[in-house]
């Protein structure tokens, strides 16, 4: 850094005038460019706090402890399980699950107990301080269980364990959390072994020549093309043509599969490319063939910048969500896809969708869905930048 | 034959036979896109049997799933080109700013820190974008265009293409740094030595130089915006509207796409169909950014002999 | 006897230069001399390009450079703190080892720097001033007619004769070259050195060359010999040409 001074007229041949103002804008322009640098650092920082902010408030759900009767009548019709001046602030949802509680323990039948039962979503949004429906009689007893300590607001598991639903405060993320590992098992199984052959045939064995060079040129075109386009394919195509079933993990996985070979091939190039010639040609020299060098010298050396690509390919796919909904992955899915043909969706697309529905609950709800998806994503992205690092050897 | 030549004749089948399999996986990348290119060629002309495609082109109707639907794609094309408009608006200064102070100013420790935090913003998924455009950007719009004495509707174009030039920003900024990097160092010192301050050096010298890699580098912006879906159908509006007034609701491309496929039309219906010619349009044209994006790139390596991009 | 016509010198006095803690220049005292050529020679590595780019402030533009000492121009030390090392580049012109034109037409190359300190305005008086530039530096009659093709389309040596003319252009008093001709072949090379002697003796700019180049010696009027970042005691006073 050249700390000027005022430059002084006297005596100082080197005394120029006009310089100030030259100095002066290159100043200015200096610091614009530090100021969009910094718009991008403080957007960063404004987008997280925005997100977590409206995020850690879904993982602590409201539950209010009330007289549960369960015996014929309410089994039949769960609304009666609990007094008519409370069915208001409490879970139809929870209410409509007792008949698998009675089956867990089934000394509970005929029976009235004080239980902690998860509340209406419109008195957890009125205990959290956000816009809400209840009644004034309803507030009235919730304030009235405030001070009687039959209110609590305990860590939301619900989020974890249970699968989509129409009831706001019964809505989690394992179905969507289960058809993301089933779609990205496929895409990664048809991805990886496809793209790491690609690049296996482009780097040591493909020649100098149109056909190749053909192969490159699409393989950058398939990079740039929008995903969304992926998702017509994959409707045209494995859904139209082939007749695979529609919103399956299966379809889903096929579609991702296309669109991260880029990302595969493009860094497994890489990683063999860094691999120096002198392990080949010492292969050679030892009478091995050009397959043999491959698969057992060359291979090996490049693995882990292969793999470190791949999970960054993962991490892209992970996040995917327009080719999905093209193919169908956003429809209700309340229970977890059992197997790779059921219909499914994957966590992004469940995001998606709760960020459209009405109720309040849902906006702490896709934010905190945010945050589980970002955290494996930078989870991810850390694990390949230190598998890079400890295998990085310095030829 | 004797075992050895037999062995000999074994080991060059299953060589040929590896090579072949390493063959065919390379082939799945051209089969793709060539599937996906006839695909939806396929299904844009059956939809161009049904509905006039000069229509499609030039009519500023869409009204789908009426009897006497027409199909005229003006008004989305206007959409997506403001909003678009508005997303490089974002990105190409702040990506450009940035680019220019991490290769030109900032020590090689800052940069090292810097440039994997922008890397960070290319990572977040649309739907996330998604997400805090509507909730959180949208809303701002409105009471800031109140506070003014405009009105803006939830679905404003700025704030989809606010959002979606953030979300480009890292597209321009990285390949821009590359590009400054890339130009010798040579030039500058020429200009020092001529007596050029820094900032006259990158204005007058290396930007220019560096013209082509940063309008490459902005090409693919474009491309990405215009193939941007998530972050315009959860922030933008659903109705085509012909309008250049970006606090108003209007639709891209992309949103319409997904509009007509996740009705209960048809498959065969124009309503599902239009998808396929919407979808038609949006290949071609990312697909001539894309290469003229490339030549640019191939052009200024050549010229500069840089194997870095 | 040496021939006393020398104007306005240079004085080096006690330059010392670090790269960090690394010390490459020692304590570096002489004379120089503003109307003649000088050759600065010496081995590779010995410090001579750092030498000459501390005389135009441009090691300055290198972070971890630590600069002791004076380098006195015009009776002004350009180390001083109230001295613009901007300025200091306007009067001091460079030629480097590379041939490097901007990425403009041939005329913009030579006009960009004059245009930009105000030596000159746009139209005729600039126009005069590329042509001279050109002229002084043996390339005008080649390009006379296509000085807006860009200048990257010249052949090396005229490419470089473009910097030349470029340097010339800020009507500066002294030019420095980076091993000028390095990079062109020796025929070439030569023609480049003759001309920066033509410039010395008949623009009265004094140029410094630092060369490896042996053979084109007798060019110079003064030799000076560096070796490990010092000055070789007997050099400053060494003649070429000029020797009686």
């Amino acid at each position: 850094m050249i700390k000027r001074k005022k430059q002084k007229q006297n005596n100082n041949p080197f005394y120029d005038s006009t310089l100030k103002a030259r100095h002066n804008k290159a100043s200015i322009f200096k610091n614009l460019t530090l100021a969009s640098l910094i718009f991008s650092i403080v957007f960063l920082g404004f987008f997280l706090f925005d997100i977590i902010g409206k995020g850690i408030p879904a993982f602590k759900i409201a539950y209010v402890q009330v007289n549960v009767t369960i015996d014929e009548k309410s089994l039949d019709d769960t609304r009666f399980a609990v007094a008519k001046e409370h069915r208001e602030i409490v879970s139809r949802a929870w209410l409509r699950d007792i008949p698998a509680l009675i089956k867990e323990k089934p000394e509970l039948m005929n029976t009235t107990t004080a239980m902690w039962v998860l509340a209406d979503d419109q008195v957890d949004q009125y205990l959290k301080g956000n816009n809400h429906k209840l009644k004034d009689k309803d507030i009235t007893i919730v304030e009235k269980f405030k001070e009687e300590g039959l209110i609590k607001t305990k860590f939301n598991a619900i989020l974890f364990t249970n699968g989509d639903s129409k009831t706001p405060e019964y809505a989690g993320l394992y179905s969507a959390i289960i058809g993301s590992i089933l779609t990205l098992i496929i895409t990664m199984a048809v991805a990886f072994p496809i793209g790491v052959m690609t690049a296996i045939y482009l780097e040591e064995f493909a020649g100098d020549n149109k056909f190749t060079r053909f192969i490159e040129i699409n393989i950058n075109n398939l990079a740039a093309i929008p995903a969304i386009l992926f998702g017509l394919l994959g409707l045209a195509i494995y859904i139209n043509l082939f007749g695979l079933p529609r919103s399956s993990p299966l379809v889903g996985g096929l579609t991702l599969a296309l669109m991260t070979l880029p990302i595969i091939i493009v860094s497994s190039r890489a990683a063999l490319r860094a691999v120096p010639d002198s392990i080949r040609q010492a292969g050679y020299g030892l009478g091995l063939n050009k397959i043999q060098v491959t698969r057992d010298h060359v291979l090996p050396l490049a693995f882990p910048g292969i793999l470190t690509g791949s999970i960054l390919g993962l991490a892209h796919a992970m996040g995917e969500t327009a080719p999905l909904i093209i193919i169908g992955m956003i429809a209700f899915i309340p229970d977890a896809p059992g197997s790779i043909t059921q219909a499914a969706t994957v966590m992004p697309a469940q995001l998606f969708t709760w960020a459209g529905m009405p109720e309040g609950m849902y906006i702490e709800k896709t934010a905190a869905g945010i945050m589980v998806l970002l955290t494996i994503l930078i989870s991810l992205n850390a694990i390949a930048i230190y598998l890079r690092k400890k295998f990085e050897v310095k030829w | 034959m004797s075992t050895f030549e037999s062995r000999k004749k074994q080991r060059e089948l299953n060589e040929k036979l590896i090579k072949f399999t390493l063959i065919g996986a390379a082939t799945i990348s051209i089969l793709t896109t060539f599937g996906i290119l006839f695909s939806i060629l396929f299904e844009a002309i059956e939809f161009f049997k049904l509905r006039s495609f000069w229509y499609f082109i030039t009519g500023t109707t869409w009204s789908p799933g009426v009897i006497g639907s027409q199909f005229g794609a003006l008004p989305i094309f206007a959409g997506t080109f403001v909003i678009t408009i508005i997303a490089l608006g974002v990105a190409i200064p702040i990506g450009l700013g940035s680019a220019i102070y991490m290769s030109e100013y900032a020590s090689p420790n800052l940069r090292d820190y810097l440039k994997p935090l922008l890397e960070v913003l290319a990572g977040i998924p649309s739907v996330v974008y998604g997400f805090f455009a509507a909730i959180t950007v949208a809303p701002l719009v409105v009471k800031i265009a109140e506070s003014v004495g405009l009105e803006a509707t939830f679905n404003s174009a700025l704030a989809s293409g606010i959002v979606m030039g953030i979300m480009i920003i890292p597209t321009i900024s990285s390949l821009s740094d590359d590009v400054i990097r890339a130009v010798p160092d040579s030039q500058r010192k020429a200009a020092f030595g001529l007596g050029m301050t820094h900032g006259e050096t990158i204005k007058d010298i290396v930007l220019p130089t560096a013209l082509p890699g940063i309008i490459s580098a902005s090409l693919l912006a474009l491309s990405k915006a215009l193939g941007e879906t998530i972050v315009v159908v959860m922030a933008a509006g659903l109705r085509p509207n012909l309008s250049w007034n970006p606090l108003e609701d209007m639709t891209t491309v992309t949103v319409t796409i997904v509009n007509a496929l996740v009705g209960d039309f048809e498959f065969s219906s124009p309503e599902t169909l239009s998808a396929f010619a919407l979808g038609l349009v949006l290949f071609v044209v990312t697909l001539i950014l894309n290469m003229i994006s490339l030549s640019l790139i191939r052009k200024f390596k050549e010229k500069y002999k840089v194997n870095t991009l | 006897m040496i021939k006393n016509d020398n104007k306005t010198k240079i004085e080096v006095k006690n330059l010392n230069l670090f790269y960090g803690t690394n010390q490459a220049l020692f304590d570096i005292t002489a004379n120089l001399y503003e109307n003649k050529i000088t050759a600065l020679i010496g081995p590779s590595g010995c410090g001579k390009s750092t030498f000459l780019r501390c005389i135009n402030r441009m090691n300055d533009l290198i972070p971890i450079v630590k600069i002791d000492g004076k380098i006195i121009i015009d009776n002004k030390n350009i180390y001083d703190k109230d001295v613009d090392e901007v300025s200091v580049r306007k009067k001091i012109g460079m030629v480097f080892q590379q041939p490097n034109p901007f990425p403009k037409s041939i005329y913009d190359n030579v006009a960009y720097a004059p245009l930009k300190h105000g030596i000159v305005k746009k139209g005729k008086d600039c126009d005069e001033l590329v042509e001279l530039s050109l002229i002084k530096s043996g390339l005008w009659n080649e390009v006379k007619d296509k000085l807006n093709q860009p200048g990257t389309s010249l052949s090396g040596g005229q490419q470089q004769r473009v910097a030349v003319a470029r340097a010339l252009a800020n009507q500066p008093s002294l030019i420095l070259a980076d091993e000028p001709t390095a990079a062109l072949d020796s025929h070439r090379g030569r023609q480049v050195m003759e001309l920066f002697a033509q410039v010395a003796h008949e623009s009265g700019t004094g140029v410094i060359v630092v060369t490896h180049d042996t053979r084109a010696l007798e060019v110079f009027d003064r030799i000076v010999e560096m070796e490990d970042g010092r000055l070789r005691p007997t050099s400053a006073e060494h003649l070429g040409k000029n020797h009686v």
